[in-house]
């Protein structure tokens, strides 16, 4: 579950330092036995006891134990490791009090917002020109090419119809020669024909008059020749 | 402003990124030294007609920018939000690798007191820190303040941070670079005995 917490030290040395601070006191030995219960009552209180920087917590805490027993007990002796880790913890105290008041400044200073600007890089695509070693007909032959790769719509191949003659037509043909004259023979009526398709459309179309009984045949023997006559109405 | 300066200027105003200064004196046919006088009249140039530009230079390298008297005004112009609030402990990671850069994470840690590779993480992906390679181990790397850092800041070079001669100064952090190798160096042999 995650708790809001008021004041959460980043480490064992921020938290120290603001013992210090808050009772105005200078990095000493003297001054670390005199914080040490303070520093073991906000470990106590598990505010700062995040899993990553617990260790951290904990060795500077074995410190000042180490340092607060001295205080107590005025015939121990600390031994020459524990002096120099002592030392080391006071110079580690006082360096990194040095970067706190260093970093308060620059952020005043950051703050004003005196920022300088640099003109922004230059756009890395520039259009550049080809050398000269390629021609206008090379341009010209790569371009043809290039049209070539082009799928071409392939266009349907136009059937040109002929004009030919329509079985109205014709039979209006018909009826008009019947009943101009009384007999027509059927090779008169093709005899100016252009070609197979109006002499098979005539034959269509006489057989059409025939089956509308506006025309009657006779024909005297096999492929004889046939004779149209208009079939009078009675 | 002379000749050479003015064509100082021209080139930087043209590449707009930082220039190298020795490439840039190649150029120009004139030693190192005449290049950084070169600069240095640029820089009073700019001052004394209390022009818009100004000079921000960073290792072996300058660029020409928008001076920091006119950061706010410029921002609004183009309409741009600079310098988004950075926590406490961001702006302590920073100041340490501002004063102490090139630095490794381990170092960052160390003076921290916690594991600070989630902020170094989030300075870099804001452009206000950069990782370098570790000369001393291959391995790791190390990381300093940007030209983006710098800019933010307004200020020309990274010297000029308030007690920054004070703070560079490695007291307890060398101790650690040591011990850092050591361990580092042990591995290394270790590794070596394996293959």
């Amino acid at each position: 579950m995650y708790q809001i917490k008021t004041t959460q030290f980043e480490g064992p040395l921020s938290l120290l330092l603001e013992l210090f601070e808050k009772q105005k006191l200078d990095v000493t030995k003297v001054s670390l036995a005199q914080v040490a219960d303070d520093y073991l009552a906000h470990l106590e209180d598990g505010k700062n006891a995040d899993l990553a920087n617990l260790s951290e917590f904990l060795l500077i805490a074995s410190s000042l134990l180490l340092i607060k027993s001295k205080a107590l007990l005025p015939l121990f002796e600390f031994s020459e490791e524990e002096e120099e880790e002592i030392k080391d913890l006071e110079e580690r105290l006082r360096e990194y009090q040095k970067f706190k008041q260093a970093s308060e400044r620059m952020e005043r200073i950051y703050k004003l917002e005196r920022v300088c600007f640099s003109k922004e890089p230059q756009q890395k695509l520039t259009m550049e020109f080809i050398s000269p070693g390629v021609s206008k007909d090379d341009l010209n032959r790569l371009f043809i090419g290039v049209l070539k790769e082009i799928p071409t719509k392939k266009e349907l191949v136009q059937e040109i119809m002929e004009e030919v003659i329509s079985l109205e037509e014709k039979m209006m043909h018909l009826k008009y020669s019947i009943e101009k004259r009384a007999q027509v023979a059927f090779t008169e009526t093709i005899a100016k024909a252009k070609d197979k398709i109006e002499v098979i459309v005539t034959f269509l179309a006489m057989l059409e008059m025939i089956k509308q009984k506006t025309l009657v045949v006779s024909q005297r023997e096999l492929f004889g020749e046939i004779i149209m006559q208009a079939k009078h109405k009675d | 402003m002379n000749d050479k300066c003015a064509k100082i200027e021209a080139i930087l105003f043209a590449c707009g990124d930082p220039v190298d200064k020795e490439k840039l004196a190649d150029f120009l046919k004139i030693s190192k030294k005449e290049m950084e006088a070169e600069i240095a009249t640029l820089k009073e140039f700019y001052i004394d007609n209390k022009n818009g530009l100004q000079i921000v230079s960073k290792g072996n390298t300058i660029q020409l920018v928008s001076s920091s008297r006119f950061g706010k005004f410029v921002a609004s112009f183009l309409d741009k939000n600079v310098n988004e609030p950075l926590t406490n402990a961001a702006l302590e990671v920073l100041s340490i690798i501002a004063y102490r850069g090139p630095i490794t994470r381990s170092q960052v840690d160390y003076i921290r007191g916690v594991n600070c590779s989630f902020m170094i993480r989030n300075l870099a992906i804001r452009g206000l820190i950069e990782k370098v390679e570790n000369l001393a181990n291959t391995r790791s790397y190390e990381y300093v303040v940007s030209y983006d850092f710098l800019k933010s800041m307004g200020i020309e070079r990274i010297e000029q941070l308030a007690d920054y001669e004070l703070l560079n100064k490695t007291e307890i952090g060398q101790g650690m670079k040591d011990s850092v190798d050591e361990i580092s160096g042990n591995k290394e042999g270790k590794n070596k005995e394996a293959k």
